[in-house]
């Protein structure tokens, strides 16, 4: 009776396939079918570690940009929030996988009620899974796909969406130029669309004030090297990997053009695909730069001014190759995040290491060595004559 | 289809995914396809591509997308 009902459940379903994922399976079985459920944990936790960078340079004042690289398993979500003169602004860019809840969750414990634009980068179910229910909970005022379709329920559900709340539609394309507030967004990609989904990924370049971030969804590396005939300059501080770190993205010229000093990436711990690849992470960190994941350190928000930036991460951890397995990660968690470039570790840092951040001198140095260790941010405000303009 | 080793397979109803190597997919598969499948004790046991209901969810989409597109009217921050 059981095996009936099933049958009769699942008539139909849909397929897609994974391009490119060059690696074999953490758990590969050929002979058995594996099924895998998502993890469906609240992703709404303060951040628990604060790194800092400062970079050199002069800027009218801004109020803050936060970048929250949510950690929703093994999909893409990223919001971006900031202010304008008493206008608030938020982007979403992805929405997680089809099969979880996250992104809303995560929105309305950043008190986020409407968004400016939600961002499908491509129609895969991993990055546009939830998009339907942020638009259906949440105020928002235009939606932008790519423009390529998949006949999935899931991007049936997010047409509908749009169509039934009658949100603003829009495709952007390769030299479009936005200004939302301060924020300022070039895309460099597509520049048309042919049904291949990853391929033609919305890509864009984030720039407010000084910083800058780039994020391509799961374009190719083939894409990359597109994206830089454009002309557009593609130099970020800060580089999101495409697709979740596989060596399906990050071109070594690609990455060597846009010479972030941060890279994040977004993936499931111990997922099926073995994301990140090691080639991509021997790349990144032998390139010296600061490298996050969600699989790692959970959900990261990059907080900027516009002049300095600051990377939180609600774990600690540091990626290394290999961080596909389970015993290499759950190492990796309970790691201290060593001192790497230009970041400094509020709770092990010397007084002279502390000193380097800016808004710290000798005497709040040592204030801050008493009042360790420290979970947020806002933490911070413990520290005598220490006030929010100092974050 | 070379290059690709997995087939993510969504059976939406159940809000399940199943992920199985591309070499047991039934011959003729390809990306954006609609199966007839059974499940038995949480694993397919038998899987058969369904092209009718494939191509009409796909019309159903490009008819939504359509709608969409006649209604779009840019988006209030573009520059250029």
């Amino acid at each position: 009776m059981q095996k009936r009902y099933l049958f009769a459940l699942f008539s139909f379903i849909i397929i897609f396939i994974l391009s490119g994922c060059g690696q074999e399976p953490v758990n590969p079985n050929q002979t058995d079918i594996a099924t895998r459920e998502d993890n469906k944990t609240e992703k709404s936790l303060p951040p628990e570690k604060e790194e800092t960078k400062n970079n050199e340079v002069t800027q009218a004042a801004l109020s803050g940009l936060k970048v929250h690289f949510i950690d929703v398993g093994q999909g893409d979500s990223t919001l971006l929030q900031f202010s304008d003169e008493d206008e608030d602004f938020a982007i979403l860019i992805d929405a997680g996988n089809w099969t979880g809840n996250e992104v809303v969750n995560y929105l309305s414990s950043q008190r986020v009620s409407q968004l400016d634009i939600a961002i499908g980068t491509h129609p895969d179910a991993d990055h546009i899974g939830q998009l339907d229910q942020v638009i259906n909970t949440l105020n928002v005022g235009e939606v932008w796909l790519s423009g390529n379709t998949n006949p999935s329920k899931t991007f049936q559900r997010l047409l509908q969406a749009i169509n039934s709340k009658d949100v603003d539609y829009y495709e952007p394309r390769m030299g479009d130029q936005f200004e939302v507030g301060p924020l300022k967004i070039d895309v460099l990609y597509p520049k048309t669309i042919s049904e291949h989904d990853n391929e033609e990924s919305i890509s864009l370049k984030l720039t407010y004030g000084k910083v800058t971030f780039i994020l391509t969804g799961d374009a190719t590396t083939d894409d990359e090297l597109n994206m830089l005939q454009s002309g557009i300059d593609v130099t970020a501080d800060i580089m999101k990997l495409g697709h979740h770190g596989s060596t399906t993205s990050t071109h070594p010229t690609f990455l060597q053009r846009v010479n972030p000093a941060v890279a994040i990436y977004s993936s499931g711990l111990n997922n099926t695909y073995g994301h990140p690849h090691d080639e991509v992470v021997n790349l990144v960190k032998g390139s010296n730069i600061q490298l996050y994941g969600t699989d790692v350190n959970g959900t990261i928000i990059v907080e900027t001014d516009g002049k300095e930036y600051k990377v939180l991460t609600k774990k600690e951890g540091t990626i290394t190759p290999s961080s596909s397995g389970s015993t290499a990660k759950d190492e990796a968690k309970v790691e201290s995040a060593p001192i790497v470039g230009n970041c400094v570790n509020v709770n092990s840092a010397t007084p002279e290491q502390l000193q380097e951040i800016i808004h710290i001198g000798a005497a709040r140095a040592q204030d801050l060595i008493k009042l360790r260790p420290f979970t947020s941010v806002d933490d911070l405000g413990r520290i005598r004559n220490w006030s929010s303009q100092n974050c | 289809m070379e290059d690709n080793q997995f087939a993510v397979i969504l059976v939406e109803e159940m809000k399940k995914e199943f992920i199985i190597p591309t070499e047991e997919l039934p011959e003729g598969s390809k990306e954006q396809s609609y199966f007839e499948i059974t499940i038995e004790n949480d694993k397919i046991t038998s899987m058969k591509l369904d092209k009718h209901t494939t191509l009409s969810e796909q019309q159903k989409v490009d008819d939504m997308m359509t709608k969409l597109r006649s209604k779009s009217t840019g988006s209030k921050f573009k520059k250029n």
